[in-house]
């Protein structure tokens, strides 16, 4: 019997690891669920040419602003000395931060919420030192702010947009004068639900995963 | 080794029976059950005090199963019920580690730390908090807690002083727990190894000069140096990836085991100094001890003895005074009782604590904290339309040079030879659209000698433009001058020499 239970056991957790890597290797099912984070590894990846970082900034009905993340009493820096919500590539918890610093605070009331990538060129991360073994010029660099979503103070979201990278990346395909007369042509009549989740998230990983959003893969992380 | 040495003529069912039930002392089990846990309360103490905004509803969780959509699928605690869950995780990480109740301490630790990494997909489940919640698994199935142990102890193997003694009975169990903590650490080498192929950009090493330049980690100064060697790195590229393919295959034994472990080591290491990991290359070296066997053992345990007769001369101090210590009588409690006591007396400390940082300052003399105001000009700043890319931004370097390997340049010159033939090599941040690239050549009183336009397509990252000095450009000084929708994106200074005509004896 204890064997059995055993041989069940091994054939179990071969099968599993076994169906995360033909997941993973044929593109099936390995969103599907939670659980195939436990079984693909998709380590590595892809890293895009920039760097960002996000302001969550409130607007009060005073017409002031306020730091919304970090809260007043910090942050954790989980894999480094990079706060915490800087690891939200897609912005998927943005409303949670505000809310949180909101829900613990006193303030006056929100008008808005603001959640907005910082972005610059990776080259101008390395240091001085190396910058200018690398270099003639020294360095120019330039910040790209974009406002990623706006929220009302209770987390509906008013407005939202693609990051930053991926209006470069649309922003590089739609300068092409064939492409944008073809669009004008061809726009359909009845428009599709953008709030549509399925189809959304098709639109985004097309283009980001070919132009290497960071990161592709799953972090390593420390 | 020798347990993977079956007899030459044994069919492939009882090759099979025989690696995954061969009897043997769980000592590979048991050093991972030992060192995992202490690794796993490096980043679990770190995050002590923000559990109540990580990982309950109480703060910004950020569940994993809403990033795959599937909200609701666990719940999220109350505040002080984290803190209590998350301190009655850290008991059993610590009671893990000594083997105290091991099996009990093991499930609920791989309940526990499952849970809690889930809950927060942004500040700590990564791909290594998956491992160790593999690794917990396994070792909660298998009989790690045999030896080693404050269990083994209480059982009385405290008697069995020093491990591979012949005359010594240790507990032996089925090997198939240690075989799976093998596989699984192959299979994940495999699994990034896929990942890596369906990323042809890796190969090509502009994705690993970014991952260099992604201050993503702790701080790596020797891959932020390794960017001004990219020819290396896809080198490095290559030979990860084969190790990462044959790792499952060949550690099993001989000079295979050797090799990949050493190899694995090493890349491991390497990940800490070029990209600034430090958790993630211990969860993995930590796997590498259920590749330690009896044989392995037994070799240690012939080198200690050695030692200890060495030292014998030695007055023994520390032995007296433990073999002296014993718990007061009025003191002892059933271990159960014992354990249950600590358990409680974790968690009753760990909230009163919690409850008395008072983590948002709620309970401060001056009340709550107040937001913090930020300039208007720089909000301002942020809240206008996006500014559209600055020419030069579409650009990561040019560099000339004459001798190409994986791609880059590995010679970078500013002087050359008439007859020479100088590579520029442009290095473009993606995305950008199809562009118009000029790398003209310019004299010395910027003055165009020569005009070389291409088309570089949007999915390119790096172009090429190749000079040929031939004896009609002059000796002298010279600019590359590389240009961008008409705009100058950046110089480079070169010298031209004559070039050195040998007399012909007639």
């Amino acid at each position: 019997m204890k064997r059995w239970l055993s041989t069940l056991a091994i054939g179990c957790y071969l099968s599993a690891l076994a169906f995360g890597i033909f997941s993973h290797s044929m593109y099936y099912k390995n969103t599907s669920h939670p659980a195939m984070y436990y079984i693909v590894w998709d380590m590595f990846c892809g890293w895009s040419a920039h760097d960002s970082r996000l302001h969550v900034i409130g607007e009060g009905e005073s017409g002031k602003f306020y730091q919304l993340a970090p809260g007043p009493w910090g942050e954790l820096e989980p894999f480094g000395d990079l706060g915490r919500r800087h690891y939200d590539t897609f912005l998927q918890f943005g409303h949670r931060y505000a809310q949180s610093t909101l829900a613990h605070t006193q303030h006056e009331p929100m008008r808005q919420i603001y959640m907005v990538e910082e972005c610059w060129p990776k080259k101008f991360n390395m240091p001085e030192w190396l910058w200018n073994q690398r270099y003639d010029e020294p360095k120019d660099i330039k910040k790209y702010y974009h406002v990623y979503r706006v929220a009302a103070p209770d987390g509906t979201t008013l407005q939202s947009q693609p990051s930053w990278h991926t209006v470069q990346a649309l922003a590089s395909v739609s300068k092409n004068p064939r492409l944008q007369a073809d669009v004008k042509r061809n726009q359909p009549f009845y428009a599709l639900d953008p709030r549509n989740n399925s189809y959304r998230s098709i639109a985004l990983e097309g283009v980001e995963n070919r132009v290497g959003q960071s990161p592709e893969g799953s972090p390593l992380a420390n | 080794m020798a347990t993977l040495t079956p007899t030459k003529n044994a069919s492939l069912p009882s090759q099979i029976r025989e690696f995954f039930y061969k009897e043997e002392v769980p000592y590979g089990p048991a050093l991972v059950r030992i060192v995992m846990p202490l690794v796993l309360l490096v980043p679990t103490l770190q995050r002590w005090p923000f559990v109540r905004e990580l990982y309950s509803a109480d703060g910004s969780p950020a569940p994993l199963w809403e990033t795959f959509g599937h909200p609701g699928m666990l719940p999220e605690l109350p505040g002080s019920v984290a803190v209590a869950a998350y301190c009655a995780m850290i008991f059993f990480l610590i009671a893990s580690s000594v083997g105290w109740f091991t099996r009990l301490s093991l499930v609920a630790s791989l309940v526990l730390y499952t849970f809690f990494t889930m809950t927060d997909a942004l500040g700590t489940v990564t791909k290594y908090t998956v491992i160790a919640s593999h690794v917990l698994l396994l070792l909660s199935l298998s009989r790690c807690g045999a030896i080693w142990s404050v269990d083994a102890w209480l059982a009385g193997i405290r008697r069995n002083s020093w491990p591979g003694e012949p005359s010594v009975n240790w507990p032996q169990s089925a090997i198939w727990p240690r075989r799976l903590l093998q596989i699984l650490i192959g299979v994940t080498y495999l699994g990034a190894a896929i990942t890596k192929m369906h990323t042809p950009a890796f190969f090509g090493g502009d994705q690993l000069i970014f991952w260099m330049l992604s201050n993503w980690n702790f701080s790596n100064p020797v891959g932020e140096y390794l960017t001004l060697l990219p020819t290396l790195l896809v080198l490095f590229a290559y030979i990860a990836i084969i190790w990462e393919v044959l790792f499952l295959f060949l550690c099993w034994r001989g000079w295979g085991r050797v090799a990949m472990l050493s190899l694995g080591v090493t890349f491991h290491l390497m990940t800490t100094l070029i990209l600034g990991l430090y958790i993630f290359p211990m969860v993995t070296i930590t796997v590498y001890l259920s590749f330690v066997n009896e044989q392995d053992v037994a070799r240690f345990a012939r080198l200690g003895r050695r030692l200890r007769r060495r030292l014998r001369s030695a007055k023994p101090v520390a032995a007296p005074i433990v073999s002296r210590f014993r718990v007061p009588e009025w003191a002892r409690l059933p271990a159960p009782a014992a354990f249950g006591l600590g358990l409680l007396g974790v968690i009753a400390l760990g909230v009163q604590v919690e409850y008395l940082s008072d983590p948002y300052g709620l309970r401060r003399s001056e009340g709550p904290y107040a937001l913090q105001e930020i300039d208007s000009d720089l909000v301002r700043e942020m809240l206008k339309p996006a500014d559209a890319l600055r020419e030069q931004d579409k650009f990561y370097a040019m560099d000339i040079g004459t001798t190409q390997v994986g791609g880059f340049l590995v010679d970078h010159r500013r002087e050359f030879t008439q007859g020479e033939r100088a590579i520029v090599e442009i290095s473009l941040n993606t995305p950008h659209e199809d562009l118009w690239v000029e790398c003209n050549l310019h004299d010395a009183e910027n003055r165009t000698v020569d005009r070389v336009g291409q088309v570089v397509p949007r999915e390119f990252s790096r172009a090429y433009a190749n000079y040929t000095f031939t004896t009609a450009i002059e000796p002298g000084e010279y600019y590359i001058v590389l240009k961008s929708s008409g705009q100058e994106i950046t110089r480079r200074k070169l010298v031209l020499h004559p070039v050195r005509v040998s007399a012909v004896a007639n």
